[in-house]
This record gives C-alpha cells, structure tokens and sequence, in this order.
C-alpha cells in the first residue's frame, strides 16, 4: 500500500498543480487590489473557494478511472436535466436565465456542461474506435452528444458558453482521424450553418457585440463600453503597469465586471505587458501540461479528456482575453482561477483534478 | 482491477498521432500568441494613446455637492432651503464643428447669454463645460429638446430663501456651488454643507443606462438642517416696525434685537437697509454684515439701570436714597456734567426715570473705578456672546487702570465704552432675568436628514450678574420710564407693563475724533411684560433727522414690536391702561375702552374700527409664507398652509367673500416645481 501511494506521489503531475498554485496566487492578489478599489472583500471569498476547488481537484483525481468512463452518461443525463430546469427555475440576471439559485449560494448548470461534454465525448471515442477514420455515419451521434447541451445553453441564452461547448467539441475531433468525406461535410455544414445561425439563431444583442468589435464606436451605450473601458484600462497600463493598488479604471468606476468577466484587464493596467505577459505564458504552460498528459494517457478515453480540458481552458482564455483585448465579442465568458465566481472555479479544479486522474494512469514507457 | 491502474502496460489501441497532437498545440500556441500580440499592441504600442484616454476620462470627472441643510426658525418655518433645479452642461468633445456653427445661436438664445462664449465653450475638445447654472425649467426642457448628446442636463441644489430679505444679514448667503459665503451660512457651514460627489459627465452624456442616477445616494449626503431660535413672524414684525420708523425719522439705518430673556433665545435681529439674500449681488457688501454684532457704539443712557443695579448689589445704595440733583450741572474736574432737565433733588430710581447724567456720575463715583469695571464684565461687555458668527465684535472696555476721574463719570452714564446692539440686548436680559445672564442662544439643534439630532444647544444660565433685590430695583426705576414723567412713555403698550430705558448718545465724528454734536444715535432697550418678561427688546436709530430723543425716535419701534409680538406669543394683558396718552393721538383711539384683562387688544380694534363681517380674499399667489402670515395677521385671517415656498394655489380664491370665521387654504411650492395636483374638492 505504501509503495502504491508513494507511486502514486511520484506520478502526480506536479507542473499542473504548481501552475493551479501560481494562478491562484495570482488571482488573488488581484483580486484583493480590485476589492480595495471598490470597498468589498471578495478576493477572500475567492480564496474560499479556491481551497473548496483544491479538495474537488483531489477528489476527483481519486476517483477511480474506470468510474469516470461507466458514470460518464449518468453525469450527461444529470447535466441535461439541470440545463432544462435552469430554464424554468433559474434566477434571471439581465434578461438571461444562467443560475440556479441554491439560497446560500447560485451555481451555473452550463458549467458543468462542458465536463459532461469531455467526459462523454472521449467515452464515445473510447467505446467506437475506427482505426481507419470516423465516418460521416459517426458524426451522428457525436453531433446529438454536442449538439443538446448546446441548444439548451443557446436558450438561456449564453452565447458564450455555447461557442466554448462547441469549440471544446471541435478541438476534441480535431484531435481525432476523420474519412475525407465527413471531413468535407463538416466543413460545408459550417460555411452552411453560420450565416443562417447570425440570422436565425444570434439575438441582436449579441449581434451588436460582434459589430462593435469592427466598429467601436457602434454601441457606445452598453457592451461598446465595456470594451472600450478595458482597451483603456490595459493600454494604459504600459509595458510595467501603473503598480498595485494604482490602477485608476477600477478605483474611478470606469471598469465594470472588474472582478468577473473584466478582471483581465484590471490586472494587465496595473502589471502592464510584462504581468499581463506572464500570465498568459502560464496558461500556455498549463495547456501544453493537458497536451502532454494526453500524449502519455494509457487509452483514448484519458488522451480525449486530457485534450478536452487543455482545450476548455485554452478556449476560456482566449475567448475572454480576446474579449478584454477587444480582438473577440463581449461574451460572459471567465477567466480560470482568475475571474471570482465559485461555479467557474469549482469546474476549472474539477478539470484539473481529471488532468492529475489521467496522469496519475499514464502509460510509462 | 484497482492493481492493474498502476501496472505497466502497452496501450491497446496506439496513441493518437503525434501529427495531431502537433496541429492541436499549434492551434493552441498560436491563440496565445495572438494574444500576446494585441496585448504588446496595445500596451506598449498604443500605450500614449490608451493614457491620454485614461487621463481624458478624469478630466471629466465633476465634483459636485449635495444639498445643503436646510435653515429653519424656531418653529419650523424655513428660512432657506436647497431645491433641485436644472443646470446645462456640454460635453465639448462630442460637439463637432458643424454642430457648434448651428448649435451656439439657438442655445445662446435659450439660455440668454453671449453667443461668442458659447461658441468658444463649445469648441474645445473638453470633456465638461458648465453652459449655464440654474436655469428655468422652461429652457432646460428647451435645450433637452435640442436632443443633442453633447448638451445635457443636470439637476442641482439651488438655495432659496422663501421669505426674500427676512433675516437677510443673519442667514447671509451660499455660492453656486453650495459653500457658505455670509452669515450663518458661512459660519454654520461646517453643519450646513454638503457632502461632495462626483459623476462622469461623458458616462452621463452617453451612458445614463450604464450608470443610473439613483446609484448614488446623494439623499444621504444632503447637509444638516439646523434649527434657529429666531422667531419668523416675531423677525417680520421687527423688521416692518425698523423700517418704518427709520423711513419716518429719515434716518441712516436702524438695528433690532429682540431676546427671550428666560432662554438667551435670540428672537428676532432686524436691521434695515434689508438685502434679500436671493439676489444678493444687487446689494451693498456693507449691507451684508449683521450689524446687531459687528456694529459698535456708545450704549449712553441705556446703560443707567444696569449701573443703579450694580450699585444696589454692591450696597452702595439703595432705591430710594435721595441724591443731589445739582439743578443739572456738576463740575468734574475741568469738565462739567449737564441734564437736559434740571433737578433739585433725584432719588435713584428716578436717576433712571429723568435719564440724569449728573446723579449718575455721582453713583459711578460711589460704586469705583474697579466695582464698575467687573460688573460691566459680568454684564457681558468687552467680550464676545459666542454665538459662532464670525466678525462678532467685543466692543472697548479699556481697563480702570487707565479711567481717570471724568472716565468713570461718562462711563457711567454710557459714554467712553462701546458695545454692539446683542451686547446691550443681552445685559437688558439679565434685569429681566432677575439678575442671572443666559447664553445667548442663536442655534438650538442641529437636525439629521433622518430626522435625528446631530447636536443640541440647550439653554444655560451664565452666571448671576446683581441680585434678583438689585435687579427688581432697576426694573422698578425702567418701568417709572415709560410712566408718567420718563422719557419712554412713547413705548408704552396697552395692557401691559414695559420697563425700559431711552438713550440718545452722540456720534463719534470719525474726522475730528471729537462728538459730533449734530449726529446722533437714539436708543432704546427694555423689556415687557415687567412683572414676567417674555421679551427684551433693543432698538438703536442711526442718524435721525426729524427727531433725536430714543424715548421719540426708539420708543416707539420698541412699542410696535411688543405690541404685535405678545399677542402672537399668546401673552395674556394684565395691566389696565391708563394715564395720558397726550404724545400719541392715534393711541388714544385704538386704546379706548378696552378691558386688558379679558381680550387682547387687535381683537378689540378691530371691533372698534367696523371690520365688515365678510371680507374680500386676497390674492395671495406668488406670496413667501412669511408674507402670507402678515397679510393674515393684518386681516385677521386664519390660514391654512401646505408644501413649502411660495404660493402656487389658494383656496377660496381671489376676490371672493370669506366669512369672519372663515379660514384660507394655500398650497405653497417651490418656484419651478410643478405644483401640487389640485384638491378636487378645494378649488372650486
């Protein structure tokens, strides 16, 4: 026993929990300058759940592996269920209904989603290998497997989560063999698909946060001032920053979401290019960490997980840097570890603790 | 099963390509690179630009304060208040050229200003110009109907102060921007201010949606309201009575103080010229200060029953010690002493009653240079009442060290030391009040937007100056003042015993340094009713021309004030009048048959002068209240009030008849609010 735990010691993949340890440094000492700013104390609120996510991170990388393939559809099944009931049930925030509401604290079916997806997907790949190649036949099943949760997320309606669904699923197949005609298919589907999803699918808000990205000054009331707000306050941060505690967006009340969506760009004013830098260069190591582990897992089902969580996180933070940076639509996606809000975390620690799973299982050559 | 986790083993089925693995981290790579990219671009490249912006945004940010407190009186009735009215700004930065060549003309013209300033406001890249401050609802809505985003609308406090120049010089004034300039709206600001805000005029100008107006609760941070023992209807009376006299006398100006001697309470402090603080630019500056405290004069014979009084305390003598009236003139030293009327023989009271110069001198000399030195101390002269208001003056009481023999003589009968008109007020009070001086009290509490007392000021005793026998003594000589044979008799008042005391000093010729013998001040303080003051009143005339005498020219102001002023108190008469009243004709008429004890004596006059027994209403619409309540005290109109302002509706209206009992509504607003939905059942 003592030798299996020591073996087990010894195959934790250290680099993703010192990189989770480093972002969540980070975020909260970023959110701590945010909170002194505007008065609140949620940067310990965030540490809170950052120790919560650390015991499911731990948690869920001891579950046993098998357990994860055969419950993966019942986790699908519940996931599905909530993302109905949000419908119903769900607390409406601006005109969207994305939360339950558990009285002490709400929680974000769609969040979860993504997990459901990932486990689920690289189940299916597990179960139906085709050493030759998937078949348009093949793309079915996965299109129902995606495309459900997708279309309840698209009712609340959060674009943003449906997208990241939807790139998660992408990144998945990407890493998968396909026959040259399904290839061809999803293709033509797409270039099919997205102007008939802009004109049936996209609300006009929505649509207006894509055309203030061509023309800033187009929305100037709502989402064209968050944007701006942010392309100012990471501008002016410069190359070193204006310094903690010195950022002027925050304190003046210019930067709205500055602890959510926005929290980005907080920290890029007051650590400038080089902290801004530096963040992303751990997220580019955290996502390189999920690509290794899925080259070293034992069998398809922990290489699709590893790569699906490489790929929710990398799609979070370019969705929600790029949106900051002004180069992508305002869309409610957060930032890992470093936006506050607990549903966010706890998934984010979950999908690390899949991460520790697979490699805790890995195949040593 | 669990064994085989940890188990080295070959995959069952191989790995996924390395070609895939490589196209995925590319795909990955490359997202955060781009990231990198833009941020390099922005922070780093653009990052002058992306400062300048952020810097542009501060300079839009405005600091403005919330309402001041309001000022009221002792019972509630405001004498300033903060309204919210609409001020235009331009955001110059969202108004292109073109925009300023149309623009300029038609907002010049709404706003009634120079076309050349607003063109040159409007044409820098500002983020916030005030165009204009409190404007007229009229052309505010006029300039929102522009529908331009760079011409915007703010409400601001704006002070008011309904009753127009009613206590002017004390309540002073407030700038534009909600700061205390005069009076006790500079020296209470501390109270009345205020806090400050600020707001985003760029995030106003185009995000009102982003940032509602009801986030900030600028309610809660609207200033103190601080509550006055001035009395409005008793400052009204005060000021009409002032002001006609002065009219009358041709005189320079006039000073009234009215106290409740029990309290310290500062009742009324009238002067005239008046200046209406709404407009107070159009005055002169000198008009600004309250002369009842930055005003120093020669008390002259007013001061006598405060020196028969201390004399009495002292056991220098008692109140009817006989002294030698010398026919009206003493030699002292190489000067020489006169009365106006010669007597032979004067006991001390009637020192206070003929207003003698020569038995006063003579008391002086019997009480010392030092007894009288520290009770003129005691009474509270050569130092400050302590009301808070800056630019109170002392008044000159140099040391008895330095008196020599004609000083003590002149000081005491009121020359060789000045004291301001709250000073002389407030030593009158202490005969009244037996011989105990009270703070002087101008603010009783000072009251929280919640309704909750910030701070309180009650009233307290400052110390006993003579004993309750000395200053019984002394009220006995001021009543003998207004009876027959004293030179007061003119302030007189049916149905009650005044004590008081005439002065008539001459002026300080401020060239020569000597007296001006043909300038004068003519005075008068005193208090009614004598058996239980409720009032103390101090007159002072500057410079009358058609008479001189304070029992002519003072007395008669003292007389209205209390008249008007016991009723409204609700003091009962207890005194019939009776005696001659040869001074007043018109006295002689309203005093007829009149039975103190039972009514009070407007009520009988106007029996006796045939009020008919309906009346015609007045139109009383775009009236303060405080003239409302003297049209109704003239009229003998019972009014009911609502809202707060000036008149906007009445009920009954104008020009019809109103039965004897018959009672007025009026609803009162702010100018430039819309006013109050109409009674349905009122007015019709």
């Amino acid at each position: 026993m003592n030798r299996a735990v020591a073996t087990a010691a010894g195959r934790i993949d250290w680099a993703v929990v010192g990189l989770v340890l480093a972002l969540g440094a980070v975020s909260v000492i970023n959110l701590y300058s945010t909170s002194t700013a505007t008065g609140g104390s949620i940067y310990l609120r965030h540490l809170y759940w950052l120790l919560l996510g650390g015991g499911v991170m731990g948690i869920v990388a001891a579950i046993n592996y098998r357990d994860l393939q055969r419950f993966a559809p019942v986790f699908y099944g519940v996931v599905v269920v909530l993302l109905m009931a949000v419908l119903v049930v769900g607390k409406e925030v601006n005109g969207s209904k994305r939360w339950i509401d558990l009285g002490f604290v709400g929680f974000q079916p769609s969040e979860l989603a993504k997990i459901a997806v990932i486990l689920n997907l690289a189940s299916w790949f597990q179960r139906v290998p085709r050493p030759g190649g998937y078949t348009l036949k093949d793309l079915v099943p996965m299109g129902v497997l995606l495309g459900l949760p997708m279309f309840l997320i698209l009712q609340e309606p959060d674009l943003g989560h449906t997208l990241m669904l939807m790139f998660i699923g992408g990144s998945m197949l990407a890493y998968e063999r396909f026959e040259r005609r399904a290839m061809i298919s999803v293709v033509v589907f797409a270039v099919i698909a997205a102007p008939l999803a802009w004109k049936f699918v996209l609300r006009d808000y929505q649509k207006d946060r894509i055309l203030t990205l061509v023309d800033g000054q187009s929305d100037a009331l709502g989402s064209g001032w968050h944007a701006r707000q942010a392309r100012v306050a990471v501008g002016s941060g410069g190359l070193l920053g204006k310094g903690l505690h010195d950022g002027t967006q925050v304190a003046g009340g210019f930067l709205p979401e500055n602890h959510t969506d926005f929290v980005f760009a907080h920290l890029a004013e007051e650590h400038g290019f080089v902290g801004a830098g530096a963040v992303l260069f751990l997220y580019l190591l955290l996502v390189l960490a999920a690509l290794r582990s899925a080259a070293m897992a034992r069998d398809k089902f922990g290489g699709h997980v590893a790569v699906g969580v490489g790929a929710l996180v990398f799609w979070h933070v370019l969705m929600n840097i790029g949106m900051v940076l002004n180069l992508l639509p305002v869309t409610g996606v957060t930032l890992p570890l470093l936006s506050y809000g607990g549903t966010s975390v706890l998934t984010v620690m979950a999908a690390m603790g899949l991460l520790l799973n697979i490699n805790l299982r890995r195949t040593v050559f | 099963m669990g064994r085989n986790v940890f188990r080295r083993r070959a995959p069952v089925e191989p790995g996924p390509r390395k070609g895939r693995m490589l196209l995925v981290s590319t795909i990955f790579a490359l997202g955060l690179c781009a990231l990198m990219l833009r941020a390099w671009d922005l922070q780093v490249r653009k990052h002058d630009h992306y400062v300048a912006r952020s810097e542009g945004q501060h300079r839009s940010m405005v600091t403005l304060r919330a309402s001041r407190g309001a000022i009221h009186d002792r019972n509630g009735r405001e004498l300033a208040l903060s309204a919210m009215v609409p001020s235009i700004f331009a955001v110059p930065a969202k108004v292109n050229d073109a925009d300023v060549a149309r623009l300029a003309p038609e907002v010049a013209r709404i706003l009634d200003v120079d076309v050349e300033t607003v063109r040159r406001r409007l044409s820098t890249d500002k983020q916030f110009v005030w165009l204009k401050r409190h404007v007229a609802p009229k052309r505010a809505a006029q300039i929102e109907a522009l529908g331009h985003p760079g011409l915007q609308l703010r409400d601001e406090p704006r002070r008011f102060y309904p009753n127009r120049a009613l206590a002017g010089a004390l309540l002073g004034f407030a700038g534009i921007d909600g700061a205390g300039l005069e009076g006790i709206e500079r020296d209470f600001d501390r109270y009345l201010q205020g806090r400050t805000y600020t707001f985003d005029a760029v995030r106003d100008a185009s995000g009102r949606r982003a940032m509602p107006e009801g986030v900030l609760p600028v309610d809660q941070l609207s200033g103190y309201t601080l509550g006055l023992t001035i009395d409005a209807r008793i400052q009204q009376i005060a000021e009409d009575a002032l002001t006609a006299q002065v009219e009358e006398m041709k005189a320079k100006g006039g000073v009234v103080v009215v106290l409740e001697p029990g309290s310290g309470d500062i009742l009324a402090l009238a002067q005239t010229p008046r200046f209406d603080p709404n407009h107070f630019r159009e005055a002169e500056p000198g008009d600004w200060r309250l002369r009842a405290i930055t005003d120093v004069l020669e008390p002259g014979s007013t001061i006598k029953p405060l020196l028969i009084a201390a004399a009495i305390d002292a056991g220098k003598t008692t109140a009817d010690a006989i002294w030698n009236g010398h026919y009206g003139r003493l030699k002292i030293g190489s000067k020489t002493i006169t009365d106006v009327h010669g007597e032979k023989t004067l006991t001390t009271l009637e020192i206070i009653q003929k207003s003698s110069n020569v038995g006063a001198a003579q008391v002086g000399q019997r009480l010392g240079k030092e007894a009288w030195y520290s009770y003129l101390r005691a009474y509270g002269f050569g130092e400050t009442t302590g009301l808070g208001l800056r630019g109170e003056q002392r008044g000159m009481l140099s040391s008895p060290k330095r008196w020599g023999i004609i000083h003590l003589a002149t000081l005491s009968y009121g020359y060789a030391l000045s004291v301001t008109p709250l000073q002389m007020a407030r030593a009158t009070a202490v005969i009244a009040n037996d011989g105990v001086l009270m703070r002087t009290r101008l603010v009783r509490a000072v009251v929280g937007a919640r309704g909750e007392t910030i701070e309180a000021f009650p009233a307290r005793p400052l110390r006993r100056v003579v004993s309750t026998a000395a200053a019984r003594a002394a009220k006995q000589g001021m009543v003998m003042v207004t009876s027959e044979g004293g030179t007061g008799r003119r302030a007189r008042v049916p149905g009650y015993t005044v004590a008081g005391k005439t002065g008539t000093a001459h002026k300080v010729d401020p060239v020569l340094g000597g007296y001006d013998k043909s300038k004068y001040r003519s005075s008068f303080t005193g208090f009614v009713p004598a058996e239980d003051p409720r009032l103390v009143i101090y007159v002072m005339v500057d410079e009358p021309t058609e008479a001189r005498y304070g029992g002519v020219v003072a007395a008669p102001i003292f007389r209205t004030i209390a008249r008007e002023s016991l009723p409204y108190l609700g003091v009962e008469a207890t005194t019939a009048f009776t005696g001659s009243l040869d001074e007043d004709d018109d006295w002689e008429e309203v005093a007829e048959g009149i039975d103190p004890q039972a009514r009070p004596w407007w009520f009988e006059e106007a029996v006796l002068s045939g009020a008919p027994s309906h009346m015609v209403v007045p139109d009383l619409k775009g009236q303060a209240l405080a003239e409302v309540m003297a049209r109704a005290g003239e009229s003998k109109l019972q009014v009911r009030v609502s809202g707060s302002g000036l008149v906007v509706s009445q009920t009954p209206q104008a020009g019809s008849l109103l039965p004897p009992d018959g009672a007025i509504s009026v609803a009162l607003a702010m100018p430039g609010t819309p006013p109050p939905a109409r009674d349905p059942e009122g007015d019709r």
